[in-house]
């Protein structure tokens, strides 16, 4: 019986050296035998042997065993036939088998493939060891972002301070003994935030270098995904009859683990589709003029924020002819509207579920199963997909996608709550007009770059039922996004310039949680959503504003109960639980004020006289704010004096109840009536 | 497993004591409720909450502690339990290793040995609220439930994929 602990430690080694003796064999077959070549092979195939049979493994040592062989009889002068490459490429596959078979896979089997880079010193790290590094990392980077702010309240209060000196000293001094005074306090303080300025310099490099270097621990180069792509296109070229050269492009551009791992299925599919589907047989390619060899090529480049990978053949390219026949077939779309499709439109169909042009459905592809699914990867990765194809010459599929778990340039957009959106995802920040606003079957649209862009508010879309184009004002800003092909405008009250945002995941409990594309912290601490640009567009789309309110108003009514007074609290608090409503408290103005920027309420019950900030303080913030301006607001007080009353009134209050003569079923119905409005 | 769990065990074998004989018990209101200490992180100062936007009723909020984003859980979604006084709250980390998150209390929670006589029924009852429980505890003739950590995490998860 092997130890467990041995096992491990062989699979890591094993894997690693199978991974090198697969890339050995794949480039004696591309570029010709070479004594290097063939001494890495033999060297790696010795050492799985050698291993598995101390540990009685002695199946794979028999198979190992074999490939070394063959290697050997290779350096003394046989010819490498095909039949030996895939003898060898069997024995691996066939170690591979027995490996996974010992053991159901572990976290320290996952490890081993990422980690099997050769050439230098590899420490294996659990991975949650990595992503606690990289959390504390983003922590110091969020810290570093708000000791920014505070520095520049620093500056504001500077401003506001030598301001109130002057204005204060301006009583009992003449302006020329002023001056040298604010200057001298403007000179301090100059001083100080210098000498805050540049320790927080310091420490930000620090931190930065600490953030980025935690990072790209994560971090592999494509070409270890590269070389297996590689493995899967001589295999299929194998099983075609067909001959290809495979040339790998920027497979030292190291990628985020996390993002290989996503898309490896739908370049696996591409890889097939193109060696399948695109490089032609040789007697085709010869009496097409071509070499015999076909050409496929997977290639990794940044375009700006983004990352491109894609993989190209020289094969006869995607009829689109083709594709929409097979429409047509699937009732996809009828002939007459497939008569004035595009040749981009046509390409297009190759991504609707159980479209494909091959003719044979073979075991590798055909099926019409795979690029709806590539196309859904990307959807997901907040990535496109491109496709360039012409016939005779071949295809270039390209899937573009943007880094992810990192900091991102997003602008803040705030409708009632406030989110982030990338800014890759933004078109463009408009200001409209009520007049420039079109009306069509309730919905609203907007001229821009001589296209009809339909506008919905934010506040709409993530939920809220107080939502309004304009907010009784003549203009209002719109943010238009691009989603794919699509382009839309969300109503925003507010936003800021672009800046740097730490990408956190969102947990992975809430992992596939839709609009959420993962999470930022503000500078004062607090979590906001980075908003999954897809999600917003096929929320934006799906449902047409009625459709949303009616949604919307089938949640709980939530009525904030703000009172200083406990027992008042708790019998307000029981009758409005009791008749079915969701109640939050606070005790005073101050606690209900954070309360409303987390959350939404339909009503507010409040008293009058509390700490921090009274009732009628309160009353006046939220008529004054947007998302709470007509919500009603009912006030219980202990006060019956006239004149507070009409305070109450005149700062917005809708109704005034006096505890003296208060009722439980009055106050319920007050409360009913104006919830039922 | 993270580091704190492994340190945690390896102070369990050191005393010669076993990590799944104790239970955290916690308060909410009025209500108590057990957590098997083994899936117990930490408990925390009230942390400020971020509701999401069209979450699921079973989801107040995340919160960010740590570098962590951690998501809050509404556990009267899954137990019939109290809601909490949000006066005096604090969070209640849980985790089986996999996924994390918080649960809202309102004392600092009680570490408890599972003696004999504090026997743990099996929650085989027919009711919709002894789903997510692992069985009760006998707590000074109180029957306490005991939550059953991974089936809540299973089922999140499976009400995030429907939502």
């Amino acid at each position: 019986m092997v130890e467990e602990k041995y096992l491990a430690i062989f699979k890591d080694e094993a894997t690693s050296h199978l991974s090198t003796l697969e890339r050995c064999v794949l480039d004696l077959e591309s570029k010709g035998v070479s004594q290097d070549l063939i001494k890495e092979g033999m060297r790696s195939a010795h050492t799985i042997k050698g291993s598995a049979r101390l540990l009685g493994l002695e199946e794979i040592g028999k198979i190992a065993h074999r490939i070394e062989d063959i290697f050997k009889e290779i350096d003394s002068g046989k010819p490498l036939t095909p039949e030996l490459i895939t003898e060898i490429l069997s024995g691996i596959d066939s170690i591979k088998t027995l490996i996974s078979g010992e053991k159901r896979e572990t976290k320290r089997e996952e490890k081993s493939e990422e980690e099997s880079k050769k050439g230098f010193e590899v420490l294996r790290i659990p991975r949650e060891k990595i992503e606690a590094i990289i959390d504390y990392a983003g922590e110091l980077f969020v810290q570093k972002i708000k000791l920014m702010g505070k520095i520049e309240a620093y500056e504001v209060i500077k401003k506001e301070l030598k301001e109130e000196i002057a204005d204060y000293l301006s009583g009992f001094l003449p302006e020329d003994k002023i001056k040298p005074i604010t200057e001298r306090i403007s000179s301090v303080f100059y001083e100080v935030t210098e000498d805050f300025k540049n320790t927080y310099e310091e420490i930000s490099s620090l931190v930065e270098g600490i953030y980025h270097t935690s990072l790209f621990m994560r971090f592999v180069p494509f070409s270890e995904v590269g070389e297996e792509l590689r493995r899967i296109a001589r295999d299929v070229a194998e099983e075609n009859r067909k001959k290809i050269r495979f040339l790998i492009k920027g497979g030292e551009t190291e990628l985020d683990k996390a993002d290989l791992d996503k898309v490896k299925p739908a370049l696996i599919h591409l890889i097939r589709n193109a060696v399948d589907h695109g490089i032609e047989t040789p007697e085709v390619r010869r009496a097409l003029n071509k070499p015999e060899e076909g050409v496929v090529e997977i290639s990794v480049e940044m375009e700006g924020e983004n990352i491109k990978i894609s993989v190209s053949d020289d094969g006869a390219g995607i009829s689109g002819d083709k594709l929409v026949e097979k429409a047509i077939e699937k009732g996809l779309i009828d002939r007459k509207k497939a008569e004035q499709l595009s040749e981009n439109e046509k390409i297009a169909f190759m991504f609707e579920h159980g479209i494909s042009t091959k003719e044979v459905i073979t075991e590798i592809s055909g099926r019409g199963v795979g690029m709806d699914v590539v196309k859904a990867t990307m959807l997901e990765m907040r990535g496109d997909v491109r496709v360039e194809t012409h016939k005779n010459r071949g295809t270039r599929i390209s899937l573009i996608f943007p880094r992810t778990s990192f900091t991102i340039k997003g602008i803040k957009v705030k409708d009632i709550e406030e989110v982030v959106i990338p800014v890759s995802d933004v078109v463009k920040i408009v200001r409209l007009r009520k007049e420039e606003v079109i009306f069509r079957d309730s919905e609203a649209f907007f001229e821009f770059q001589n296209t009809l862009i339909p506008v919905k508010p934010l506040a709409f879309l993530l939920g809220f039922e107080d939502f309004s184009l304009f907010d009784g004002k003549d203009f209002t800003y719109v943010v238009i996004l691009r989603s794919g092909e699509k382009m839309f405008g969300i109503k925003a009250t507010d936003f800021t310039s672009d800046e740097e945002h730490i990408i956190k995941s969102p947990s992975a409990l809430l992992e596939g949680m839709k609009l959420i594309a993962g999470i930022t912290v503000s500078k004062e601490g607090l979590p906001v959503i980075v908003l999954n640009t897809n999600d917003l567009a096929e929320m934006f789309f799906a449902k047409t504003l009625p459709q949303l309110r009616e949604e919307v108003k089938e949640r709980k009514k939530r009525i904030l109960l703000v009172e200083d007074s406990i027992t008042t609290l708790m019998i307000e608090k029981n009758i409005l639980e009791l008749a079915g409503f969701e109640v939050d408290t606070a005790m005073h103005g101050g606690e209900a004020l954070k309360m409303l920027n987390s959350k939404t309420y339909d009503l507010f019950v409040l008293d009058i006289q509390m700490p921090v900030l009274d009732g009628i303080e309160l009353t006046k913030i939220i008529r004054s704010t947007p998302g709470t301006s007509r919500k009603p607001i009912v006030i219980v007080s202990s006060i019956t004096d006239e004149r507070e009353m009409k305070k109450a009134k005149e700062a917005g209050a809708d109704v005034y109840i006096s505890k003296r003569d208060f009722d439980k079923s009055g106050f319920l119905k007050v409360v009913k009536d104006f919830l039922e409005k | 497993m993270d580091i704190k769990s492994e340190i945690r065990k390896r102070l369990f074998k050191a005393l010669g004591e076993e990590e799944e004989k104790y239970l955290v018990l916690a308060k909410r209101k009025k209500s108590f409720f057990a957590v098997p200490f083994e899936f117990v992180r930490e408990v925390i100062p009230p942390p400020p909450i971020k509701t999401l936007p069209l979450s699921p009723p079973f989801l107040k909020g995340i919160i960010s502690h740590l570098g962590r984003i951690i998501p809050i859980l509404e556990i009267s979604e899954f137990i019939k339990i109290d809601e909490p006084e949000m006066r005096r709250v604090m969070g209640f980390l849980i985790s089986d290793g996999r996924y994390i998150a918080g649960i809202l209390i309102n004392e600092y929670p009680e570490f408890k040995k599972i003696e004999e006589e504090s026997e743990i029924f099996p929650a085989e009852t027919p009711y919709k609220e002894n789903t997510f429980l692992k069985g009760f505890v006998k707590e000074k003739e109180t029957l306490i439930p005991i939550l059953d950590i991974p089936l809540i995490f299973e089922e999140i998860r499976r009400r995030i994929k429907r939502w």
